[in-house]
């Protein structure tokens, strides 16, 4: 006999499968079935009314019953002789059905699932597997499917239904494990649309595509069912789901196991003494040809004893090339590859004696294990003899860590990423690793955001580097400092918000002040990453990091290292080189340092969140006036060279660290640079942060200064209202200190401004006052003479204007100032020109011409 | 050979003073005060122009942007004197400009002070034989109120006055001795309203009444107007780089009206590009064909029309331009 209810109710007797005896009446199959899904159980009397007739027995509901029961002996006795009258039987206070568990499919069922559970839990992946699907075979549709359920068959189907679930859960977690994750997608996509608040199958899905490098669909699987709970329910999805999205979102390895070969041929281990325990291989790995090759040929080929460490900064992407350098190293290595991570948890690494442990429990010694390090050691290497072994060792953070794990053996090889270079040990090859070039990088953050290559040919070449996204996402990478982990956590963000294009993303990572928090989607945090590489760096170099953010966000060498260190040179390169073996700044061929441009911008950060202020001022500046002394020293060509973006870049950091004095002091000596390229836009920030920086020090000699920069920066431009009022108030401040010179050089202006409107009188009359107080050796006197000249030729004389401008070339030859010589000389060369042609334009000042309207 | 057929030599217009900087690239070749070789950065700064008797009269809905061409006309053969080692005796002559309006809003008129006006020009030498280039070539940039609204390049060729002499010559007996090619209107033209030609005064009206063909080609004649001081011709007797530069704005702005309907007072010629091909005889008859292109739309939505336009004198190419005429809304 054989019973199955799970699907519609049938009943197989001696005459074999083609014969049902099935009930026909319904009645008849409910009291049946009542007590097949409580087989061995006693159903009471009650319970078999109450799932008969619910609410509404009729009077002679017993009576009934016990005919029910009775027709239902007869039936079963048809089926198969006598097996009614022994197998249901009165017991009080009801029935019972008495079953060998192999005549029930639902006893089955519980069974085969229990067993599966039991070998899941056991880690036997392909039994867990098979007896899943066994079970789950056994199901023809909903638990009585042709019967009418009370409340008993009610309750029955429930907890069969979540059985049902859970098997096939199971089930699919074994094959995930077993590597079947390819052959699972499309089943898992119909059954996250069955069940689609079943957060389980969804992380199924995700892990399935994630493994298949489908790392974008992943991720937008899990946008789905967190839309779909949110929209259902209100609420997000579960911890266990958003841990598993954060951990593909940060493409990280450790979810990616070997994918099965057949999946009728899956073996969950390899043999044991022939270990792999690898993550699978990035899918999303990209743009580091050179490097794999390079790891590749010394793991292939170095001499016997060394090891290759894959150094760089924080989240530059070793450990993904350590990964994928293992994968490619299969045939070098046929004993077997073992991936130990050395820090699990951030800050937390692991000791020796833990790592040497787990490294052998990966190894598969499954035995009790020495406690002491040596012994681990000796283990270790025990193991390791005779083999060609590769052990990856991630994460490392110190050489006495890795010292103890690093095989000896001669087919063995370690492979190590670790921040810092492993200078201190012996026969170990480095390879660093820079950013990736910006082709690749918009290269890697196409390949995980899926941007394009999902929707068609269109969006493929939108997306290309010519293309309107093309550029967009050039543009965050570039932000991105081409750092693979924030190009991550930027393709991330696409990936997670489909309705973002790469120009959104761009605009919305442009404000550096913001950018690293606007890098962080959930747990994928670049600047927690990059402030744990700058917290593993001792207290010296961490204040050395935060206050070289005061430079310029340039190259830079080590003057300025040392201004803004206070340091003397020698010690500035010691600081400033521990910082380069930090992994915190970068060092070219040429001798100068930069910042990786998020590495900066954590810097900034830092700065003004934990350098004192008095601290960060004297800095300010002392590097204000590093570069002061430096364009003092070269003359205005200086301010050309070093470029006029930096020099106002560190003046306005002077000045907004408040080191006045600094500030005024570079304002200073701009000036001759900044006129003589009528930089414009760069003169009136800088001199008009120079004359607050003058007032705030109460130096009123130098708001006389600036006030007349900023009359000579309006009198180029011909704003000649606002030119004026500045002479004006210069002349004025200047006064206030009996500051002559600059008194004198103001009134100078203002003769210039009244020469400009024809006003010859009054000029001349400032002009004499002016040339009554200014010293006779003196940049000012040149040029009154010089507007003395000017004004003697308006007034068409030019014996006078010719003796001005004698004294002016002899003045500027006394004065060494070579510029205002030759531009004496010019002037003097048009007025002893024959013959005398009129000239179009007049040279007023160095290189100003006036063009004149005709009289 | 191509060549200009105006001078440019400071005209004495009507402008504010201005302040020509020269911004050296190199520190030590400013020291040395030798020609350069190389490139050189200048800024001409002051305000547009607000008496000129032509560039200010209009219905002053935008500023006039020939000034543009106007001012490099005037620097330029100066720069190349002063800064390029170019003899004073060589005069330099404009053979192609390029304009383009790239802002308009900088354009309109405002109620307030005449906007500050500051030209940004990058000289760069060519055809240098034994240090002296024979011809510069200009890049424009421009800014009202600080306000990027231009962009534009001109060439400039730097002519020996015997060549200079003989080329006017040349086309003086070229224009005698071919009698056959004689074009002429076949009576006195008639000047077009001001109105439609964006101006208000008659004696600025320098194109007569058109005849337009079935195809929309518009062919008018120019006059060369000596009796307006701002337009005359050259001391040798050649119409003006002004008077042609004015008689194409007036032609492309009365074409894209006839055509496209474009109101003249609120059009303005938002590109601009030219090329001078010969010389033009002031006193024989100029004519001007113009064609216009498919009404379109610029960036902001505004009616644009392209106009194609020709200017011959007996046949003889004297200049070529393609221009854009925009209405503002």
């Amino acid at each position: 006999m054989r019973f199955r209810i799970l699907g519609p109710m049938e009943i197989e007797g001696s005459a074999g499968s083609g014969v049902s005896y099935t009930p026909r009446a319904a009645k008849l199959r409910v009291v049946l079935g009542a007590l097949l899904v409580r087989s061995g159980e006693v159903v009471s009397v009650q319970a078999l009314t109450d799932e008969l007739w619910q609410d509404d027995p009729p009077r002679t509901a017993i009576t009934t019953l016990q005919v029910y029961i009775s027709q239902l002996r007869k039936q079963l006795n048809t089926a198969e002789d006598g097996f009614g009258r022994e197998t249901l039987v009165t017991r009080q206070p009801g029935y019972v059905l008495r079953l060998d568990p192999d005549q029930l499919d639902l006893t089955r069922f519980e069974a085969l699932h229990a067993s599966g559970r039991r070998a899941l839990e056991a880690g036997d992946f392909a039994q867990a597997s098979a007896l899943q699907r066994q079970a789950i075979d056994l199901w023809r549709g909903p638990l009585l499917s042709d019967t009418p359920h009370g409340p008993t068959l009610d309750a029955a189907a429930v907890r069969l239904d979540e059985a049902n679930v859970a098997a096939l859960e199971q089930r699919i977690r074994a094959d995930l494990e077993l590597g079947r994750h390819r052959d699972l997608i499309a089943e898992l996509q119909s059954v996250t649309t069955r069940y689609p608040l079943r957060e389980e199958f969804h992380g199924h899905l995700m892990l399935a595509l994630f493994r298949a490098g489908r790392q974008a669909e992943a991720l937008r699987a899990f946008g789905q069912v967190r839309e779909t709970l949110v929209e259902e329910l209100a609420i997000e999805p579960g911890p266990a789901l958003q841990r598993l999205h954060q951990r593909i979102l940060e493409g990280d390895a450790g979810l990616l196991v070997e994918e099965a070969a057949a999946p009728a041929a899956v073996t969950v281990t390899e043999s044991r003494g022939r270990p792999v325990a690898l993550p699978a291989a990035d899918p999303a790995f990209t743009g580091r040809e050179d490097e794999l090759a390079r790891v590749v040929r010394l793991l292939d080929s170095a001499p016997a004893g060394t090891c290759v460490a894959v150094a760089g900064m924080p989240g530059v992407g070793k450990t993904a090339l350590a990964v994928e350098a293992a994968h490619r190293c299969a045939d070098a290595f046929p004993d077997g590859r073992l991936f130990v991570d050395l820090e699990p948890e951030p800050g937390r690494p692991l000791t020796p004696a833990q790592a040497l442990t787990r490294l052998l429990r990966r190894a598969g010694e499954s035995g009790p294990l020495p406690e002491a390090v040596e012994d681990l050691r000796d283990a270790l290497h025990t193991f390791l003899a005779g083999r060609r072994l590769l052990l990856v060792l991630d994460h490392a953070s110190s050489e006495s860590q890795l010292r103890p794990l690093l095989p000896t053996a001669e087919g063995c090889r370690a492979l190590i990423t670790i921040r810092r270079t492993p200078a201190s040990l012996a026969a170990v090859r480095t390879v660093s690793l820079a950013p990736l070039p910006p082709e690749a990088a918009r290269a890697l953050l196409t390949a995980v955001s899926g941007t394009g290559a999902a929707e068609g040919v269109d969006d493929v070449r939108r997306c290309a580097p010519g293309g309107s996204d093309g550029a967009a996402l050039l543009e965050v990478a570039g932000l991105c400092g081409h750092l693979p982990l924030a190009l991550r956590g930027a393709a991330a963000q696409l990936a997670a918000r489909p309705h973002w294009t790469p120009r959104t993303l761009a605009a919305r990572l442009r404000d550096a002040r913001d950018r690293l928090d606007a890098l962080r989607v959930g747990e994928l945090d670049v600047k927690d990453v990059l402030v744990r590489g700058c917290a593993a760096a001792t207290a010296e170099q961490q204040r050395a990091f935060r206050l070289l953010a005061l430079l310029p966000d340039a190259p830079f060498g080590l003057g300025p290292a040392a201004a803004v260190l206070g340091l003397g040179a020698d010690a500035a390169g010691h600081a400033v080189e521990g910082l380069v073996d930090a992994r915190l700044l970068e060092a070219d061929d040429a001798g100068h340092y930069r910042f990786h441009p998020l590495l900066r911008l954590l810097a900034v950060e830092l700065l003004a969140r934990h350098e004192p202020e008095d601290s960060a001022r004297d800095a300010a500046g002392r590097l204000a006036e590093a570069y002061a002394d430096t364009v003092a020293g070269a003359g205005p060509s200086a301010a050309a060279d070093t470029g006029l973006v930096t020099l106002v870049g560190v003046l306005r950091t002077a000045h907004a660290h408040g080191a006045w004095q600094a500030a005024l002091r570079l304002a200073d000596s701009l000036s001759g640079g900044l006129e003589s390229h009528a930089a414009w836009p760069h003169w009136r920030a800088a001199h008009t942060l120079g004359l607050d920086a003058a007032r705030r020090a109460r130096d009123r000699a130098g708001e006389a200064r600036m006030l007349r920069s900023l009359g000579d920066l309006a009198w180029q431009q011909r704003e000649l209202a606002r030119c004026e009022e500045l002479y004006e108030a210069a002349a004025r401040a200047a006064r206030g200190c009996s500051d002559d010179h600059e008194h004198g050089r103001a009134l100078v202006g203002l003769v210039d401004v009244r020469l400009d409107a024809g006003a010859f009188d009054e000029a001349g009359a400032l002009l004499d006052t002016a040339l009554g107080s200014l010293p006779d050796r003196s940049p000012a006197r040149f040029d009154a003479l010089r507007a003395g000249a000017l004004l003697a030729l308006d007034l068409g004389d030019e014996a006078t204007a010719t003796a001005r401008f004698t004294a002016c070339r002899d003045l500027a030859t006394a004065l060494r100032d070579r510029r205002l010589e030759a531009y004496a000389r010019r002037c003097l060369r048009r007025l002893t020109d024959t013959p005398h042609e009129p000239e179009p334009a007049v040279e007023v000042r160095p290189g100003v011409w006036r063009l004149r309207e005709a009289a | 050979m191509t060549v200009d057929t105006t001078s440019t030599a400071v005209q004495g217009l009507k402008y504010a003073t201005r302040h020509l900087i020269h911004c050296p690239t190199s520190w030590e070749h400013y020291l040395l005060d030798a020609p350069s070789s190389g490139e050189e950065n200048f800024v001409l700064a002051g305000s547009v122009p607000t008496g000129h008797p032509l560039f200010n009269d209009g219905p002053g809905h935008f500023h006039d942007a020939q000034s543009v061409t106007e001012e490099v006309r005037e620097v330029g053969e100066f720069v190349g004197h002063r800064y390029f080692g170019v003899p004073r005796e060589r005069p330099g002559l404009f053979y192609r400009f390029a304009l383009a309006l790239t802002d308009l809003r900088a354009w309109r008129v405002a109620d307030a002070d005449p906007p500050r006006m500051t030209t940004h020009l990058t000289a760069r030498p060519d055809h240098v034989i034994s240090g002296v280039p024979r011809g510069l070539t200009f890049g424009v940039e421009v800014r009202i109120d600080d306000v990027p609204c231009c962009t534009g390049s001109a060439g400039l060729v730097f002519l020996m006055p015997a060549l200079h002499r003989n080329h006017i010559e040349h086309s003086r007996r070229a224009l005698r001795a071919a009698p056959e090619l004689d074009d002429a209107p076949d009576g006195a033209g008639w000047p077009v309203d001001p109105a439609e030609i964006g101006r208000r005064a008659p004696g600025n009206v320098v194109v007569c009444e058109p005849s337009v063909s079935a195809q929309g080609r518009l062919t008018t004649w120019i006059l060369t107007r000596g009796d307006n001081p701002a337009l005359a011709p050259s001391a040798d007797g050649q119409v003006s780089g002004l008077l042609l530069l004015e008689a194409l704005r007036q032609t492309s702005i009365l074409t894209a009206g006839r055509a496209c309907g474009v109101d003249a007072d609120r059009a303005v010629v938002a590109d601009w590009d030219v090329h001078f091909r010969g010389y033009a005889q002031a006193g024989l008859p100029l004519r001007c064909v113009a064609v216009p292109g498919p009404l379109e739309r610029d960036a902001e939505g505004r009616p644009s029309v392209p106009v194609t336009l020709t200017v011959t004198q007996h046949r003889r190419a004297v200049a070529e331009a393609r221009t854009s005429v925009v209405q503002d809304l």
